[in-house]
Formats: C-alpha cells, sequence, structure tokens
C-alpha cells in the first residue's frame, strides 16, 4: 500500500518523525494534471511512486542523521544542514566525517588521509587535527548525502 | 549450531554510541520514573554499584564516584536494537529476537564455515555500524550457546568476545563451571533446592537421572538436563509471542486518592490492550497490583495482587479497563485510611493469537470492540499520544514519567538530532 509522508516542516508540531530501521519505503505520490476529457493513454503507465529513501536511506540499519551546528565546514556547509552519514563504509581522502578523537565529543571534520590530517574547511578555524598512531578515533558516519532546506 | 548474540551492558552502551565522552566513564540507566539501576557500565560494576539499586539510596555515591546517570530512553534502545537484529539478519537467516539484546541464530547449512571467525565478523560489523559491543557464544544447543555466551563474557581476554562449544571436553569443562543458579531458567528457589541435594555446578545437575528430574521437578529441566548434555530440544522460536505483557508504574508522589488511583490503573489496561492489539493477540487473565514504599519507615510494607480469568480472550481497551478496575476495588481497604500506594500495575497473560480464540458457549466479546479499538488506535497514532481515551482515564490531567536525566532521541525525533561542530 501506499503511504503518504508529510514533508517535515521542523516545527514544534512535527517532531517524531523516526528514521524507520524496518526497510520499508514511503513513497510520495505526484498526481498527473486532472484533466476532464479524453483520458490519458499513458495513465495506465505511469509509475508514480517516488521514495526519496530509495536514494537516501539503502541501508537504514547503518544511516544516521546528523545536523550541522555551527559554521567549521562552512563553505560546503551551512548551519542548519541535515547530514545523512553512513556508518558501515570506510572514509577515503576527503570524505567528510562525524570523528571522535580519543573520546571527544563528535565533531565534523574533512578527512585529509594523506597528512593523516582532520580538517576543518572554514580558514577561520584554524583547529586541524593531526591524527598520532596510538589515538583512539570513532567514526560514527561519512557524509554521503546532504539535505538543506532553501526556504521554509 | 546455534548462537546467541547478546549485547554487552545494552542501556548503558546506546547512551555512548552518539556521546563518545562517556567512553572509559562509569555509566548507569534508572528504569521508568527513575526508581531503580537497571543497567550498569563495567565501570559503574567495578564500583559495585549493584542491580536493582534504589537511585534514591545512591545519590551521593553516583556523585562521588562521577557516575554518568541516564533515564531510560527506550526509543533510543529500541532504534539501536533493531539496527543490531537487522545486521543479524544479514548474516544468518534464521533468527528468534530473544529480548531486546538476546538473539539466537540457527547455523543451518553453515558446514564449511569457520564459525568462530564468521561470528568475530559479525561482531566486528556490529561494532563498526552501531558503536554496540556484543559476545557470541555457539554451541550444538541453544541452552549451551547461552552457557558459551557467559563464557565469552567473563573471559573477554582470551577470547575476544567469541566462545564456541564444539567438544565433549569443553562441554564438560563448561558445565563443571557453570554454577547452578546460572544456568538458564534455573531460578533462585530452583537453585537452592538443587544446592541442597548436592548439586554444586551444571555438571552435577547433568548427572541426575531423568525419572529423578522427572519425578521431582518437571519436564522443563528434564529438557534442559537433554540441552545442557548437547541434544538440542529447544528449537528456534522464530515468532515468539510474549508471554505476559505488564505496564507498570512507580508514582513520583505516592497515591491515597482512590479515585486518582483509578485512573492510573485503567490507564495501564489500557496500555496493555494496546500493546497486545500491536501483536495481533488477546489475552484471558488479567492481573492488578498494588504495592507503597517498601524504604518508607512511616506505614508497613503492603504489596497485594489479585488476578481473574476473562470471560473471552480479548484485547479491548474497554473489557480490559472494566476487569482492572473490578480487581483494584476488591484490592484497596474498603474501610479506613488507604494506603499511600508507590507502585501499581496490570499484567495481562494467557495471551492467545488473536485470529484463534476460544469460543465461549455463554459470552462473547461485542464484534463492536475490535472496530471501535481500530479507530482508536488509529486516531491515537495520527493525533498523537493519547488523545482519545477511556473516561475512566486520567482525562484532565496529563500525566507524565519522571524523567529528570533523559538523553535526547538521537535516533527518533527530528529535533534531538545529534549536532555536530
Amino acid at each position: 500500500m501506499v503511504q503518504f509522508i508529510q514533508v517535515p516542516k521542523f516545527s514544534e508540531e512535527l517532531i517524531n518523525i523516526p528514521i524507520k530501521t524496518d526497510g520499508e519505503k514511503r513513497f510520495v505520490q505526484f498526481f498527473g494534471d486532472v484533466s476532464a476529457g479524453f483520458p490519458s493513454p499513458a495513465a495506465d503507465f505511469v509509475q508514480n511512486n517516488i521514495s526519496l529513501d530509495e536514494i537516501l536511506l539503502l541501508h537504514p540499519e547503518a544511516t544516521y542523521l546528523n545536523r550541522v551546528g555551527g559554521e567549521s565546514m562552512y563553505p560546503e556547509y551551512l548551519k542548519g544542514d541535515l547530514l545523512i552519514i553512513r556508518s558501515d563504509i570506510e572514509p577515503r581522502h576527503h570524505d567528510d566525517i562525524v570523528v571522535s578523537v580519543n573520546n571527544s565529543e563528535y565533531t565534523f571534520k574533512r578527512y585529509d588521509a594523506i597528512n593523516k590530517q582532520l580538517i576543518s574547511l572554514n580558514p577561520k578555524y584554524k583547529n586541524c587535527i593531526q591524527l598520532q598512531d596510538e589515538d583512539v578515533v570513532i567514526i560514527l558516519g561519512v557524509v554521503t548525502d546532504l539535505v538543506r532546506h532553501k526556504r521554509n | 549450531m546455534y548462537a546467541l548474540v547478546d549485547c554487552n551492558n545494552f542501556y548503558a552502551s546506546c547512551e555512548r554510541v552518539f556521546n563518545p565522552t562517556l567512553n572509559g566513564k562509569p555509566v548507569v540507566v534508572l528504569s521508568n520514573n527513575d526508581g531503580c539501576v537497571i543497567a550498569r557500565s563495567n565501570e559503574a560494576k567495578d564500583l559495585g554499584i549493584p542491580m536493582g539499586a534504589p537511585a534514591f539510596e545512591y545519590e551521593n555515591n553516583f556523585r562521588l564516584n562521577k557516575i554518568n546517570v541516564f533515564s531510560s530512553n527506550y526509543a533510543l534502545y529500541a532504534d539501536m536494537s533493531n539496527r543490531v537484529m537487522m545486521i543479524l539478519k544479514s548474516y544468518c537467516p534464521d533468527i528468534e529476537i530473544y529480548s531486546i539484546d538476546e538473539s539466537f541464530l540457527l547455523f543451518k547449512g553453515f558446514d564449511n564455515y569457520d564459525l568462530v571467525n564468521y561470528a568475530q565478523e559479525i561482531k566486528q560489523k556490529i561494532y563498526t555500524i552501531t558503536k554496540i559491543p556484543v559476545c557470541i557464544g555457539i554451541a550444538p544447543t541453544k541452552a549451551l550457546a547461552k552457557v558459551a555466551n557467559r563464557i565469552a563474557k567473563k573471559f573477554p581476554k582470551h577470547h575476544n568476545g567469541v566462545y564456541m562449544i564444539d567438544s565433549k571436553e569443553k562441554m564438560v569443562k563448561a558445565l563443571k563451571w557453570l554454577k547452578c543458579e546460572d544456568i538458564w531458567g534455573i531460578g533462585r528457589q530452583l537453585s537452592k533446592r538443587l544446592s541442597f541435594i548436592g548439586c554444586k555446578n551444571a555438571y552435577d545437575f547433568t548427572l541426575l537421572s531423568d525419572e529423578y528430574i522427572k519425578r521431582n521437578f518437571s519436564i522443563v529441566e528434564l529438557r534442559l538436563k537433554k540441552e545442557l548434555l548437547g541434544e538440542s530440544v529447544l528449537k528456534l522460536d522464530e515468532v515468539q509471542r510474549k508471554k505476559s505483557i505488564a505496564t507498570t508504574r512507580s508514582f513520583e508522589k505516592t497515591i491515597n486518592d482512590y479515585e486518582n488511583l483509578k485512573e492510573r490503573v485503567s490507564t495501564f489496561a489500557v496500555s496493555c490492550a494496546e500493546k497486545l492489539r500491536k501483536e495481533q493477540s488477546k489475552c484471558n487473565i488479567i492481573t492488578v497490583f498494588v504495592m507503597t514504599n517498601r524504604f518508607d519507615e512511616k506505614q508497613s510494607f503492603v504489596s497485594n495482587s489479585l488476578s481473574t480469568t476473562l470471560d473471552f480472550d480479548s484485547n479491548s481497551s474497554i473489557v480490559l479497563s472494566k476487569s482492572a478496575l473490578f480487581l483494584l476495588d476488591k484490592l484497596v481497604p474498603a474501610e479506613g485510611k488507604v494506603p499511600d500506594y508507590k507502585k501499581a500495575g496490570v499484567i495481562v497473560s494467557a495471551i492467545t493469537p488473536d485470529n484463534q480464540a476460544q469460543m465461549n458457549l455463554f459470552h462473547t466479546e461485542s464484534p463492536k470492540h475490535k472496530a471501535l479499538m481500530s479507530v482508536m488506535d488509529q486516531l491515537n497514532a495520527n493525533y498523537g499520544d493519547h488523545m482519545l481515551k477511556l473516561a475512566s482515564q486520567d482525562v484532565r490531567r496529563k500525566w507524565k514519567m519522571k524523567q529528570e536525566r533523559l538523553s535526547p532521541c538521537y535516533t527518533t525525533r527530528f529535533t534531538d538530532i545529534l549536532n555536530v561542530y
């Protein structure tokens, strides 16, 4: 059965949208123009279900959502951006990752695999982290997608 | 071969997933209403915090030892559990989810696999994806898998979280190590009886003759003996229906007002009915209990419970609420002062699937209930928690659980997702 999702507005009324880890997909249904008269010959062939989950939630068990809380990754990421991160993939050079070093809080950095560094993109932030071999590095996930609300 | 996958200190581990600053530090999780300790990290265990420690008694201890205390965040735990179980399913199709943090796997047709290696791979994958540490025990039967899991958990350095019992010698060694009270399904009372007849460990238990066990204990213990000796009698129960469902709460303040108590008990009954409908089953027995605070010195400790069978199997909020209030009426003294109750609850049992109810010659449930309940569930799902209530429930009051130290619902609520800087 087709289930409709409401587009989240991030207001108080619509807080309870869980990430579904059951793998079931929700669909946004697009309706074509309604016209009177001769029925469209294509009507029988319309596959009118598109699910954003199909591109954003391929592995629900390994997907987490984070929100950008500051300017450290400006200009590529803006405050308030929604990050879709995956914990099941290995970070590669120049991936953006949510990471904790030596049991610090999670921070959002770009991974420089060549120099073994975690970099903030904003030139105003000079807090590069040089990784040492004995550091305990916990990666919550690699950013795979970005959801940005252009207007509300 | 069966495997038991068990998450280590599950609730405490969940609190760490989004908060790595807690790693290496003591963490405890409190029960509903912040009553007592229900989960401890290893560091908290080492500090001597017992399971079930009442929070108010340990308040100072928590502060002195800088223990991180959390209210239970079931939304987070359920989501993390779901993730772990999904990963397990991708490694082994035959799985029985035994509880929120435990699952049995049945390795059928894995003859060419090095199961210890495979289990290590599973353990590693679960850690990478969820940051939850697990232990895995592998053995020819479910009861032995449980034992193997215990060994994996007790000796992490030796086995790296995975232990397999695959030979007679390992089995005997494990059974001789396992104390009677730690055998799966042997309660405290039973283990006392066993030690009385000279059983010091699980191995001694398996030496008892079948006849003796059957005569003095029951068929359940006989099955257990066979399981411990490597003969598989307990099969994978894939869709396990719960044996009983309970909704119980410690009250924030004691209640000695009968009307108020009635509202609460009615709400508990409605909640049980909702849980039953969710798993498409009905119950035949309903139990109501009330108790006072056992730490209160001003009054003697009172704990009463009463059960009744229903005329017909039901999952209707109306029927269960009526029966619960009927029982409560008998429980609470009709004359004199009502004691200061601290805790109450409703438990439903004798649960059967919705579609195979026993017919009763004289009474049946009004068919209207089924339709009514489905409308009620639908409305409550659409318009938020408990917009629609029975009149016997607490209609005006908005009753809230005490959750002073709740961590954010990182994975289930948009406003709570982790901000990263």
